[in-house]
């Protein structure tokens, strides 16, 4: 009982996680620069 | 954020990360449909050696650990605490937690397992304290030899999972699941979860000529 308790929580977690990360997305799928700076993704030449 | 509170908030992220990955691999040994190529090995070894999956999960750590020497790849402190740390934990969820023997318990808990192990490599990884051994080992033989990720990726794990089905590891669709969902899965919450490395300057914006 306590595994199928402790896998839903953390399937509702991640979830919950996923969700929120997906939407904080612009309509290309990109990460938001949340590092205080320039996006590591970016070249560092730009 | 105080460089301060940013490394408590790492090292809070890599225990608890490190803690709940042992849970989450436990979880879907337990799920019995099947386990990840890695643990499909460390099964197999605990049925001929009866050491226990804790145990063997940190003995199979060291081994890795120690095959970075020829490859001359750096451990971090999040590296060596992955080896002594997952194991353990591990252990303790197995202890803890019997075998589902009902199909929807058994598909509900290695979702849940998959979903914990996720969220934990986010945790860790996000952490920057190193990666895991069997990651790290990987990623050397891409920066040592050249060899692409993807390639010495599944070459590394198709040669263990052989290893642990031949001397009877629990190979299932399990198997194939974690295969091709834990990459997507951490993916996409790893962003959520990834510690600000330092506060970087804003950079000056140049005219274009």
């Amino acid at each position: 009982m306590i595994a199928v308790i402790v896998s839903t929580a953390a399937l509702a977690l991640w979830a919950i996680l996923a969700t929120v990360e997906l939407m904080s997305r612009d309509g290309y799928g990109r990460i938001p620069d949340r590092t205080f700076g320039p996006s590591p993704l970016l070249p560092r030449s730009l | 954020m105080a460089p301060r509170m940013i490394f408590a908030r790492r090292v809070t992220q890599l225990l608890v990360g490190l803690f709940l990955y042992g849970v989450g691999i436990a979880l879907i040994v337990r799920a019995a449909i099947g386990v990840s190529p890695w643990d499909v090995l460390t099964q197999g070894i605990d049925n001929h050696t009866g050491l226990g999956f804790g145990l063997i999960t940190n003995l199979i750590g060291i081994v890795v650990l120690l095959l970075w020497i020829p490859i001359r790849q750096k451990p971090g402190i999040g590296t060596v605490l992955n080896v002594l740390l997952v194991g353990p934990s591990a252990q303790l969820t197995l202890w803890v937690v019997p075998e589902q023997d009902e199909l929807w318990a058994q598909v509900l808990v290695f979702a849940g397992g998959l979903a914990i192990v996720a969220l934990a490599s986010g945790l860790y990884i996000g952490a920057r304290f190193g990666p895991g051994p069997r990651d790290g080992l990987m990623t050397g033989l891409h920066s040592r030899f050249g060899i692409r990720i993807w390639i010495a990726r599944t070459a590394v794990e198709v040669t263990v999972l052989l290893i642990g089905w031949v001397l009877g590891g629990n190979v299932g669709i399990g198997t194939l699941l974690f295969a091709v969902l834990i990459g997507p899965m951490v993916g996409v919450v790893l962003p959520r979860l990834m510690v600000p490395a330092a506060i970087e300057p804003q950079r000056k914006e140049v005219p274009i000529p």
